[in-house]
């Protein structure tokens, strides 16, 4: 079993999202060729991501620097006007859906709507897949 | 009965004088929930009181029992077709894509949500409670707490952390009211409709110490030799950008924080023969190990000096600032640094603190910043112009730059407390 660090972005494969919720989910193809096998890991923040192929041992080391410069290529980006709409979209749900008659009194506790103040936290989940949405991404 | 002000969530030692001045007053019971204003009472011997107190074995129960019914019941309603098509856009019916991260993420906050809920009602039921000052009125810890004193008639007051610029989740003012550093921060809540009776210009408390803060020739030269500077030649000082977890914008740009980096660097590296040289400030909320920015550089043939904190003593050092949209810019101009606003052309028109006649230079790709690097350093005319801009600038961002925000934010509480009398 194969135990080299390998320091290489080329096996990187796919970067589902970046930096609203701080952490990069790579899809990552093992270089062993006798294996290529493919698995998933989170990088949170704007650390070091290390990992090892399930399936072989494989280790991998990736820099978010090397994972940006592949998201560059593979990520969704969008124009000002775009991530504006988008960005108007996720406001607009974030604040309301808290309200709707199938969760209002589900999340109402001690008189407070516990949606109100999820706002905030809640907005990374939003902004990232309507980005990909009006990038074309998801259709 | 004292009557009790309860300060909720992190100020920072910077603002430990608000808590310093109002303990020496004796008249108040505070309640205090951060920890590094705790530990520094307990260095100065000042009585307080730690919110987690209130947090007992029976409000981490109640918090868990209510957080368990609520997941079993959101489980089924998060399934209705009716609820699900709140979240549409383009045609595409994304619940399903995120119903687990969603989920997991709600009822991860609502069970600090529902955990302070708890402990507030706990502190109404045994202190004469006649005030809340927050660090922020956005999160999903504060807000449930303001929701609650609404409610109960007891008056919130948020001290802004920072001079705020443009993002989709700060423009609202939930608070009664809102202490912010100067007629910038007021004309940005204007702009987003918040009454104007709920914001009170008061400077930045936390930015007082510059107005005693003093670092001699011999400090500085003792200070460089150890971090390995040489205070005869050109020090530049670049404060690292943070993206907007909250903004699709950043989507504009993704990785920005390096691309903007990177960018410095060429700038930097075409004043090689003159011998500049390069402290990387990170942002304190950016993650990053200090060897990356380091690694980076070298790569690019720059030597850098990376630093995660002591601010004061490196701009006080610097000869010259690059920022982004920071409140760092301003703090350079206390001390009478020249500040070079530097953004990527993609996102050049959004998350801007300064206005063009403030005393900056803004500039777009690297070879715009050096020659604004060196007009900083070495045009007169320019470090005359931005002099001569500084005063006005620092009036819009923090008010009459006196040293006294915190005399100030004190009365404002006291004002605020006795009202409730």
């Amino acid at each position: 079993m194969s135990k080299k660090t390998i320091t290489n972005k080329k096996f990187i494969s796919s970067v589902i999202s970046i930096l609203y919720d701080t952490t990069f989910h790579l899809v990552i193809k093992c270089s062993n060729k006798k294996c290529k096998n493919i698995f998933g890991l989170n990088v949170p923040g704007f650390v070091m991501g290390k990992t090892t192929c399930p399936h072989c041992g494989e280790n991998y080391t990736f820099t978010s620097y090397e994972i940006s410069e592949v998201y560059d290529k593979l990520g969704a980006k969008l124009t000002y006007s775009q991530a504006k709409k988008a960005n108007k979209k996720a406001v607009e749900i974030i604040k309301s859906w808290y309200n709707h008659k199938k969760v209002k009194k589900i999340l109402t506790y001690e008189g407070v709507n516990l949606g109100i103040p999820a706002e905030y936290g809640l907005m990374p989940v939003l902004t990232k897949v309507l980005a990909d949405i009006e990038a074309g991404k998801i259709k | 009965m004292k009557p009790s002000i309860l300060f909720f969530l992190q100020f920072g030692p910077d603002n430990f004088g608000i808590f310093q001045r109002l303990s020496e007053k004796g008249k108040y019971n505070l309640i205090i929930y951060d920890q590094s204003i705790e530990q520094m009472m307990y260095q100065y011997g000042l009585p307080f009181e730690s919110f987690a107190y209130f947090l007992d074995e029976k409000v981490f129960e109640k918090s868990k029992k209510a957080v368990e019914k609520i997941k079993v019941q959101l489980d089924e309603a998060f399934k209705d077709p009716d609820f699900q098509r709140q979240f549409s856009y383009k045609g595409v019916n994304f619940f399903p894509l995120i119903m687990e991260e969603f989920t997991g993420k709600f009822l991860r906050l609502i069970e600090e949500e529902t955990l302070y809920i708890e402990a507030f009602q706990k502190i109404i039921g045994q202190r004469n409670l006649r005030l809340i000052v927050l660090g922020n009125d956005v999160t999903w810890q504060t807000k449930p707490v303001i929701l609650k004193a609404k409610e109960r008639k007891i008056p919130t007051l948020c001290l802004s952390h920072s001079s705020p610029v443009a993002t989709s989740m700060h423009d609202v003012i939930y608070a009664d009211k809102i202490a912010v550093y100067g007629s910038a921060a007021k004309d940005f809540y204007l702009k987003y409709n918040n009454p104007i009776e709920k914001i009170v210009i008061t400077g930045a408390p936390k930015w007082d110490k510059y107005f005693n803060f003093f670092l001699s020739q011999s400090e500085k030269e003792k200070i460089c030799w150890e971090i390995g500077l040489d205070t005869h030649k050109p020090i530049i000082l670049y404060f690292t950008t943070w993206p907007q977890t909250t903004d699709v914008s950043a989507y504009c740009e993704p990785h920005y924080t390096f691309k903007h980096y990177l960018e410095t660097l060429k700038a930097v590296k075409k004043l090689e023969k003159k011998e500049v040289q390069l402290v990387v400030k990170m942002h304190p909320g950016d993650g990053t190990s200090p060897q990356v920015y380091i690694n980076i550089a070298k790569k690019e043939g720059v030597n850098v000096i990376v630093t995660q904190q002591y601010l004061e003593y490196f701009l006080s050092l610097s000869d010259v600032v690059i920022s982004h949209g920071s409140n760092a810019g301003i703090e350079a101009m206390f001390l009478d640094k020249p500040v070079i606003e530097f953004f990527l052309p993609t996102l050049k028109d959004i998350n801007r603190l300064f206005d063009p006649q403030d005393a900056v230079i803004y500039v777009f790709n690297s070879q715009e910043l050096s020659l604004a690097i060196e007009k900083c350093l070495w045009d007169e005319k320019t470090k005359k112009e931005l002099r001569e801009r500084r005063k006005k600038t620092l009036y819009r961002f923090n008010y009459l730059c006196d040293g006294k925000a915190t005399e100030r934010f004190v009365d404002l509480v006291e004002k605020m407390v006795k009202r409730k009398e």
